[in-house]
């Protein structure tokens, strides 16, 4: 049951938001976090009912071992221990679901070993969910968790709203909201809240994401099937990509927020405008940002951090970001993608050891343009490998991002073919006929030049980059309502940040979600082709 | 601060964008199915966007209209049967049902929908068409209510609604000229200047190709039969007057039936079909309309499959008991089991009266032929072929373009290189890389991608090739007699219009739009 539904959006969360109106009616907290943690399960048992068995003893295991490490009773050896078992428990979890068929791949490839696994089925949300429990048991040993109920800790760790795509939530910032009961007026703001900022999100990923996602799909589909792409294409497909994740994970991590908020709960900030950020270090404190947070307090700093010289440094960076890599999927693309981004933080940190990078002139505004474009650019091309199915395939983009010898030479036909589809609507009115063609009536084998023809997919794009540069994000433009967690009152604070939820404001929120919705369905055409 | 009625302003919000939108889009009804059904010229006159969604339109307006009458079909009687030819007969009202390429199995699924959604269906018309009965999958799983009910919504509630309402808008204000669309009677409508002489001219070449699939030659298949007998039962057992009709076959198609000696399947089909417990009308008798000699504006023909609207509307008026001026004696006739054999003999006499009429036509259709022969006899080699055929395109186009200035076939024509229900990406999995490093799309189609046990295919195409150029190309490609150089027109909209054999050097015209060359694997 996604968001973008209309299981969700109809059915599943009034339901559920009637019931938390009625039962935070009841004197004792318990009811409502009872309730929350009932429409959480039943969530997650939506997409495949047999994981919730999965999820509830992982649940369970995980509040024993937590119950261990904070009463104290334990030796500290013991305690060790049962920190050991606990980290194990989960990282064998996710090893198995995630990663079992990856590395008998890969030792199958390397070693001809032979080796066979069944085919396992990834449980939803099991890497967030992993990082969440054991920030807790590492926690609880350091003696940061106090008492907990299994209750809390159920919601804590099964919060729908974030229980299967972040943010990653840290026990601290929740555990604590649990318990607090909220005035009764406060519900109608949070839900108006809350409400505002999910249809924001909504917008962001049914109609942004979807819509360059198109693009995106089709020049990566043409690469996994081995056709060609001549260089504009390939740079529409690259771009589209970028846009395309940023947008998805951004309005879903809004959708988030704003549910959260609905009852009553605030989660942490996960994105703060990556693609305006100025270098790569400003880029991972922008972008998933509650990934990053993990990674740094509970590897990065435990590894060394920047404590040992600049070397270790950038050997922890290394490891933490192959790691990082391969928590976003088990395939050696994602390993790549995070030694790419390793090395590029590697060099983000030696420039800013540089005395040159602190010359007046590279504060300047267009310097950081600049450096917002060039960061936008290295960011963009590092989700190549992110998104190709293979190396090689990540190779042959990038050959035809930077084309080289007779290559080169067509660069000039591609970006005139490009150019004259772009513009035909002006030459031609009629052409305007040909813009937004369904996927489905596109050949289902496609010219290398086809996504550069597309209509209008260099205006969607130009549209969608300049809105990213120039408009604020949805916590500047709810900051004064304090949307989430972690943000300073100056980062939340922009020129167009609202004042006021007034009937103006209702009736733009209300027309992201209309057209949201209608974004939903289709009118499919008919495919001769598949009869 | 929230104020505070500010959900209240965000649910009227929401109704005021639903009206906004409702208000819009049932004004300019891009998909012709709004109550309020306002014809503003210059806004909503043309539908541009009312095409390719018969599975989801049908459905509701057989529902919404509750007509008496419904044609079941392929594109035949989709192109053909305006139901408002029957206005005020008692077949009124009728609604062309009929669905492009569509199985006797998917008609029976969609009448079983029909039924269901239509308490007042009486007459049910529905087409007997040879080719349906060679082979093809007869499924007919039951229509989904849940489906039918999503799409039709859709039509009403939907981004796609919005965006096709700003298309039409657009086609209307700049084109103001008709469009291909469905009619509100159901049926296709081609928009005046047709010129239906290059479907005509590439008929040779095209049935060939089409023969290669049919690996069982002529052979009728019985899962249509039992389709047709569950069509008859279906009827009876709801009380509906059932009328099958054999549409018109042009001559180049009976040409066909002839030049493969089928005709003993054609009697067989028909025997058969003739003992059915049910009515069935022939309107494939040859005449002056059925045969109607090619030319600029055809009356009866849009090309050498689909036949016209006024062939329809004449047939329509026939089954109501309306004879037209200047009809063909024989323009129908009511096939029973005794008259099968003078049917086919008639046709078959006909047909070779006129092949000796029309000379021309009947070498293309036998070159055809003898190409076809060599690719069978030659066997499948698809590397060998390819290898082949690489090596004498690049010779034929080093003189042409040298360097690395071959560009792909593009843009939407490049449906060409799709193969039936094939994933993109297994149609290229042996891709010949391309010598000039240009962006030559040469593709491999593997094994059965066309239809089971059809032999890999190539294909290469490139674009705008000048006069001159593609007379050269033709005659260097020709000599090699490794495949076919095609001239392919393609229509403002970029829908491949026709595409037909260049046979010689002189068949290159100026203002082609591209060119493209096939060969099956063999040769």
């Amino acid at each position: 049951m996604l968001f973008n539904s209309y299981v969700f959006i109809f059915a599943f969360l009034p339901v559920v938001l009637a019931g938390y109106a009625w039962v935070r009616r009841f004197p004792e907290r318990r009811w409502v976090i009872a309730w929350l943690v009932i429409a959480s399960l039943f969530y997650y048992a939506w997409w495949k009912p047999e994981f919730l068995l999965l999820l509830l003893t992982s649940v369970s295991v995980n509040a024993v071992f937590g119950k261990l490490l904070c009463d104290g009773r334990l030796s500290r050896p013991a305690a060790r221990a049962a920190l050991v078992a606990g980290i194990v428990f989960n990282l064998g979890l996710l090893g198995y679901f995630k990663y079992a068929m990856f590395f008998t791949q890969t030792l199958n490839e390397l070693f001809g070993a032979g080796l066979t696994v069944p085919k396992i089925i990834l449980p939803i949300g099991i890497s967030f969910i992993t990082f969440q429990k054991i920030a807790f048991l590492v926690d609880a040993h350091r003696g940061l968790v106090r008492n907990f109920t299994l209750q809390n800790y159920a919601l804590f760790v099964t919060f729908f709203p974030q229980l299967i795509a972040g943010p990653i939530v840290h026990h601290a910032e929740m555990m604590p909201q649990f318990d607090k009961k909220p005035a009764l007026h406060e519900f109608a703001a949070d839900l108006a809240v809350g409400f505002s900022i999910f249809c924001v999100g909504l917008f962001k990923k049914v109609v942004v994401a979807d819509s360059v996602a198109v693009y995106a799909d089709a020049g990566y589909d043409m690469l996994k099937a081995g056709q060609p792409l001549d260089f504009v294409s390939a740079w529409i497909t690259v771009l589209a990509y970028s846009f395309q994740l940023y947008y998805d994970f951004s309005g879903y991590s809004d959708m988030a927020v704003g549910l959260g908020r609905m009852f009553g709960i605030k989660l942490p900030v996960n994105f703060y405008s990556p693609y305006k950020a100025t270098g790569i270090i400003d880029f991972w404190r922008r972008w998933h940002i509650t990934l990053s947070r993990f990674l740094r307090d509970y590897l990065y700093i435990p590894l060394g951090g920047n404590r040992h010289g600049a070397l270790r440094q950038a050997l922890n960076i290394a490891v933490v970001m192959l790691l990082g890599g391969l928590w976003h999927g088990a395939n050696w693309t994602f390993v790549v993608w995070g030694g790419v981004h390793g090395v590029l933080l590697a060099i983000n940190h030696a420039w800013n050891q540089l005395r040159l990078s602190r010359w007046r002139v590279f504060g300047s505004l267009s310097a950081r343009a600049a450096f917002v474009a060039l960061t936008f650019l290295a960011v963009t091309l590092a989700w190549v490998p992110f998104r190709a199915d293979t190396l090689a395939n990540a190779g042959q983009m990038l050959a035809t991002l930077f084309p080289t010898g007779t290559g080169l030479q067509e660069i000039r036909k591609s970006v005139g073919h490009f150019l004259a589809a772009q513009t035909a609507v002006f030459r031609d009115p009629a052409d305007f006929g040909l813009w937004f063609k369904a996927r489905e009536l596109w050949p289902k084998v496609l010219p290398p030049d086809f996504i550069a023809g597309q209509r209008p997919v260099g205006l969607l794009l130009a549209g969608v980059a300049i809105a990213t540069a120039l408009l604020p994000n949805t916590n500047q433009i709810f900051g004064r309502f304090q949307p989430v967690l972690g943000l300073t009152e100056a980062q939340l604070v922009h020129r167009a940040t609202l004042t006021e939820l007034d009937w103006k404001v209702a009736l733009a929120v209300s027309g992201l979600f209309v057209f949201s919705v209608l974004q939903l369905s289709r009118v499919s055409p008919f495919l001769y082709f598949q009869f | 601060m929230v104020a505070r009625r500010y959900l209240l302003s965000v649910a009227l919000g929401a109704a005021l964008w639903c009206g906004l939108f409702l208000g819009f889009t049932w004004v300019v009804d891009p998909y012709g199915v709004s109550p309020v059904r306002l014809r503003i010229q210059g806004i909503n006159e043309f539908k541009p966007r009312r095409v390719d969604i018969d599975r989801v339109l049908k459905p509701y307006e057989v529902w919404r209209y509750r007509p008496k009458t419904v044609f079941l079909g392929t594109s035949r009687i989709h192109q053909s049967l305006d139901p408002a030819v029957l206005d005020g007969t008692p077949y009124a009202p009728a609604y062309n049902a009929s669905i492009p390429a569509s199985s006797l199995g998917l008609n029976i699924s969609h009448l079983q929908q029909y039924l269901e959604l239509n308490p007042q269906l009486r007459t049910v018309v529905v087409e007997l068409f040879l080719y349906n009965f060679l082979g093809q999958g007869q499924e007919h799983p039951p229509k989904d209510f849940y489906e039918y009910l999503r799409n039709s919504l859709n039509l009403f509630i939907s981004g796609d609604t919005l965006w096709a309402a700003v298309q039409t808008v657009g086609h209307n204000l700049t084109k103001s000229r008709p469009a291909y669309e469905i009619k509100p009677g159901g049926y296709y409508y081609y928009p005046p200047g047709h010129d239906p002489r290059g479907s005509f001219a590439g008929f040779a070449a095209g049935i060939w190709k089409l023969h290669e699939t049919r690996t069982e030659g002529m052979k009728l298949h019985e899962p249509a039969f039992d389709a047709v007998r569950t069509i008859v039962d279906l009827c009876r057992r709801h009380g509906l007057e059932l009328i099958f009709v054999l549409s018109p076959n042009h001559a180049y198609d009976d040409y066909y039936i002839e030049a493969t000696e089928s005709w003993d399947t054609v009697q067989e089909w028909l025997t058969r079909l003739s003992e059915l417990d049910a009515t069935i009308y022939s309107f494939s008798q040859p005449n002056a309309w059925v045969y109607e000699p090619v030319s600029e504006r055809m009356r009866y023909w849009n090309d050498p499959y689909h036949f016209s609207l006024e062939m329809g509307g004449a047939m329509l008026r026939t089954l109501a008991g309306v004879r037209d001026r200047g009809m063909p004696e024989n323009f129908a006739l009511r096939l029973t089991p005794d008259r099968v054999a003078s049917h086919v003999a008639g046709r078959r006499a006909a047909v070779r009266e006129w092949a000796e009429a029309n000379p021309t036509f009947v070498a293309a259709f036998q070159e055809e032929r003898r190409r076809w022969e060599d690719r069978r006899a030659a066997g499948p080699d698809p590397v060998a072929s390819s290898l082949a055929v690489l090596a004498s395109l690049r010779q034929a186009l080093a003189h042409l373009h040298p360097g690395p200035s071959i560009t792909a076939y593009r843009d939407v024509t490049g449906e060409l290189l799709t193969a039936k229900a094939v994933p993109a990406h297994m149609t290229a999995p042996e891709r010949i890389e391309n010598p000039w490093g240009g962006r030559l799309v040469a593709q491999i189609f593997p094994p059965n991608a066309w239809g089971p046990g059809v032999p890999a295919t190539h294909n290469f195409f490139f674009e705008s090739v000048p006069k001159p150029d593609c007379s050269r190309l033709v005659e260097t490609l020709g000599r090699s007699g490794e495949g076919n150089v095609y001239r392919i027109n393609i229509e403002p909209s970029g829908k491949i219009h026709s595409r037909f054999p260049v046979s010689g050097a002189d068949g290159c015209r100026d203002g082609e739009n591209a060119i493209g060359y096939t060969v099956v694997a063999g040769r």
